[in-house]
């Protein structure tokens, strides 16, 4: 079995992306997701002895996330409990009412449409990872940020006709890599 | 010298075509650019599958819903971990 190597240096590059996009589909806020990763890269960082280079570095980083947003989500619950039995004892005539405005959720997914969803993210976040720096950078700012062409040539000092050939290259070798990933 | 190629009024060729398709994946193309796209589409079976692919891959990556960190928020990540290393170092 290979063994797998702890680099810190290259996690910002290589896995901020991932876990950042992992962390928002569970907790919906922008703040808290960066947070929360940053919380995981320092706990990380603390306990990089103890990796055994067993699993891959995004494995056994995820796996740290993950306990992080149960700690979040624990945190949230003990608050929110404390909340609930105030709102109870405040109104005695609307008992349970306060019940049905927590339950309605318009943006309901089902536990497949997030498993499918996490795939999906993880088989892009993949394809991503193997494009050459550049690429996948302006593939980035151009398709999932949806930056503008100017902004993206004025921050990266490149011209638009060079951006559009990183973007064409970027696409064919997006479009290959999930041919072979996904649609297959 | 090189010579400079002549541009069609209403054909285009299969690279300009392939650039136009780009272009359109992020709402970026004239009206008249996604015409002559459509004209050599009816012919060209490499502008395509060009155009069928890019489009797959748009969909599937709206389909996702993915979101990213913001450069500057990456710096500011790595700017954070830097000085936890420094400090795990000293």
């Amino acid at each position: 079995m290979s063994k797998h190597f702890i680099n810190p240096n290259k996690w910002i590059d290589k896995y901020s992306d991932y876990l950042f996009n992992f962390t928002i589909s569970r907790v919906n806020d922008r703040e808290k997701a960066k947070d929360l990763v940053q919380d995981t890269f320092f706990a990380a960082l603390k306990s990089m002895k103890n990796f055994k280079g067993e699993a891959s570095e995004r494995t056994w980083l995820i796996s740290i996330l993950k306990r992080k947003i149960i700690d979040h989500y624990r945190k949230i619950n003990s608050i929110k409990g404390q909340a609930e039995i105030k709102i109870e004892f405040n109104s005695e005539d609307d008992e349970g009412s306060w019940l049905e405005t927590r339950v309605a959720d318009a943006d309901y997914k089902t536990a497949e449409d997030s498993i499918i969803n996490d795939e999906l993210g993880d088989a892009i976040f993949n394809c991503l990872s193997k494009l050459p720096s550049k690429q996948a950078t302006v593939f980035r700012m151009k398709t999932i940020e949806g930056l503008e062409t100017e902004t993206i040539c004025n921050d990266l000092n490149i011209t638009a006709s060079n951006l559009w050939v990183i973007v064409h290259r970027a696409r064919i070798a997006m479009a290959e890599c999930m041919e072979k990933n996904w649609f297959k | 010298m090189r010579q400079v190629e002549k541009k069609s009024f209403l054909f285009i060729s299969c690279n300009e075509a392939k650039h136009i398709c780009d272009k359109v994946q992020y709402n970026e193309a004239t009206a008249w650019e996604k015409f002559k796209l459509k004209l050599r589409c009816l012919w060209c079976h490499i502008t395509r599958n060009y155009v069928n692919r890019n489009v797959k891959l748009t969909e599937v990556i709206k389909s996702s819903q993915i979101t990213c960190l913001a450069p500057s928020e990456k710096q500011n990540l790595q700017q954070n971990l830097q000085q936890e290393l420094k400090k795990q170092k000293q």
